[in-house]
């Protein structure tokens, strides 16, 4: 289900009269006439919400020989709402490009010719700086805190704060002397 | 009471009931069905207003009669095209402007003003 649709279905089933339509189908398969008169609403009024599901997605009709009857599109409401939140959204490259923008924005703002000119206040800018300085440590590798000490301080004086910052934020892991970058 | 006092008393009666069930009907989430109540309460509206106007008419009864026939025009073709090509929510919206009309007329011919 895409997001679009995701959206359309909830719209649609945000409404009393809706959800006791869906309510009646999970039982059995209903004509316009017999769900009129189970929810008390007009045949009309039916129909208009059921349109409005059939479009949504939510419920199908087939014919029979007396009447049009409808049915819960099941498979729809299989689908758990974890995994339609945790479904690429639409938008997800759009948000992307935004996080990349102020990503660079923050670096630009804080970074000189390579050299790291203050700490941020902001622990999410700090996080983005600090995301930055670890790029020059090698995945696999150990580093004592000399080196470790050395790398930092090619950015910024205050070495050991920031090395710190790194083992908090889990950039860097550490046991005893031996530091390494955390993938 | 005259024709018209009965109709005034007809619509106001009829716009507080219709005003509170559409309330009802958005305190209870069926918002949709809140705005088909407005459809009626503005078919109300409508004919409240004409009555105002038939008051200051030569000839207040057969000026609001003929309104009664003369506007619904467009909703019975509007009607009829909708249910030629089963456009659900029209008809329904259509349905009810010719349902509220329908006992508007019947409330006017109570009130006498048929007949005059």
């Amino acid at each position: 289900m895409t997001e679009t649709q995701a959206i359309q279905l909830f719209k649609c089933m945000a409404d009393k009269s809706r959800l006791q339509i869906l309510k009646s189908l999970a039982m059995e398969d209903m004509y316009v006439e017999r769900l009129a008169e189970r929810l008390g609403l007009t045949a009309p009024t039916i129909s208009f919400h059921l349109k409005k599901l059939a479009d949504a997605g939510a419920v199908t009709s087939y014919k029979t020989q007396y009447y049009t009857m409808y049915s819960l599109c099941r498979d729809v409401f299989d689908v758990t709402l974890l995994s339609l939140i945790s479904a690429e959204s639409d938008e997800a490259q759009l948000q992307k490009q935004r996080d990349e923008e102020y990503r660079q924005k923050v670096l630009d703002a804080f970074f000189q010719y390579g050299k790291l000119k203050s700490i941020p206040a902001q622990r999410k800018k700090e996080r983005i700086i600090l995301e930055e300085i670890v790029k020059s440590f090698e995945h696999n590798h150990t580093y004592t805190e000399r080196e470790v000490n050395i790398i930092i301080a090619d950015f910024y004086d205050d070495f050991c704060t920031l090395r710190r910052d790194m083992i908090g934020e889990g950039l860097l892991a550490r046991d005893g002397n031996v530091y390494w970058r955390v993938e | 009471m005259t024709m018209q006092d009965q109709m005034y008393l007809y619509f106001d009666q009829q716009l507080t009931t219709s005003k509170d069930r559409r309330q009802a009907l958005l305190a209870d989430d069926r918002g949709d069905e809140a705005n088909f109540e407005q459809i009626r309460t503005n078919v109300y509206d409508i004919f409240k207003t004409i009555l105002n106007v038939a008051d200051k008419m030569p000839n207040p009864h057969a000026f609001f009669a003929a309104k009664l026939e003369e506007i619904p025009q467009n909703w019975k073709t509007s009607y009829e095209a909708a249910l030629q090509h089963q456009d659900v929510v029209k008809i329904q919206q259509e349905t009810i402007k010719l349902e509220t009309l329908a006992q508007i007329k019947a409330a006017f011919a109570k009130a006498g003003g048929a007949q005059q």
